[in-house]
């Protein structure tokens, strides 16, 4: 097992996991006093690659055939494979979206809530645009509640989902 | 693959065909390896156990997919053109967890030349506990 902080329990032999890690170990954690409503992040692109969609279906053990059965799929309205919808979790996220401002989440941040919305199809291997927001910072029962919301365009520019995620900000100690 | 829902027989009350699902960390390790997003609270135990889980849980984001799943099962292309999934996550879901994903229509109308459809859905975990709550919408 290579013993890298913070990712013990992942196997070894991913080298560019790896790397990916060590650069976001290397950023300073967001502090929520520097969120604000309305704050808006810099754009940034995404790739779903076909390795990647794999991974999720096997991480989620989904078997659509819109999904893994390229003769299904292309009989189907859409004309061939696309992603799952909700992989837009995959890449509209507090660590993505967070990496654009150099920055990284605070370890123990907690998901509360959720709200997809899908419009069209994500294909395989298309380079999606991702624009994010803090929609919402709160307080509630004493818990910090931050909500992001990130609005995903396809490769011809068509709004296809966006995500809202509604978090809980852990509290240093 | 099973049949999509016939949506003009669909009817208020009709519950959607649930599904299991068993976590592992196996899995939760492939979820993250998919979307590179490291967590320690997902992946490293010896961090994880000085958290109040005292264990690793599953990304809220890997687990919600089963709903989808649920949806995209019955609805088809549909969901992915005009889905909308509103939930709460009230657990962590732990490597070990057994949970089961369903759902109930309980609004259904005329909307333009087709139909709203509005779902209650759940996770549930072993003890009959909701990991997770809210409704879904689409239009077909």
């Amino acid at each position: 097992m290579v013993a890298v902080k913070g990712v013990r329990a992942f196997p070894p032999g991913r080298l560019i996991h790896l790397l990916n890690v060590c650069e976001v170990c290397a950023m300073e954690a967001m502090l929520l006093s520097d969120l604000k409503k309305g704050m808006e992040f810099p754009e940034y692109n995404y790739t779903l690659t076909e390795n990647i969609i794999v991974k999720y279906l096997k991480g989620v053990e989904e078997s659509n055939p819109l999904y893994t059965d390229r003769n299904y799929a292309e009989r189907g309205g859409f004309g061939c494979l696309i992603a799952p919808p909700t992989t837009i979790a995959l890449y509209v996220t507090p660590s993505r979206v967070l990496r654009a401002i150099n920055k990284k989440p605070p370890p123990g941040l907690l998901q509360s809530g959720q709200r997809f919305e899908f419009n069209a199809p994500v294909k395989v291997n298309d380079t999606v645009n991702v624009r994010a927001f803090i929609a919402d910072v709160f307080k509630k029962k004493n818990r910090d509640f931050v909500v992001l919301k990130g609005e995903v365009f396809d490769s011809n520019g068509i709004l296809a989902g966006s995500s809202t995620l509604t978090f809980i900000w852990p509290t240093l100690k | 693959m099973s049949e999509l829902l016939d949506i003009e027989a669909l009817e208020v009350n009709r519950e959607l065909i649930s599904i299991k699902k068993s976590m592992t960390q196996e899995k939760i390790n492939m979820y993250i390896s998919a979307a590179e997003d490291y967590n320690p609270i997902h992946v490293d135990p010896e961090f994880a156990k000085k958290t109040p889980f005292r264990s690793t849980i599953a990304p809220g984001y890997q687990f919600i997919a089963y709903i989808s799943e649920l949806m995209t099962r019955d609805f088809g292309e549909k969901w992915v053109t005009g889905g909308i999934m509103d939930v709460r996550l009230f657990r962590p879901v732990l490597p070990g967890d057994e949970l089961t994903a369903g759902g109930k229509v309980v609004e259904k109308k005329g909307k333009g030349t087709g139909n709203y459809i509005k779902c209650d859905v759940w996770i549930k975990n072993q003890r009959d506990e909701n990991v997770v709550a809210g409704y879904t919408e689409i239009d077909c």
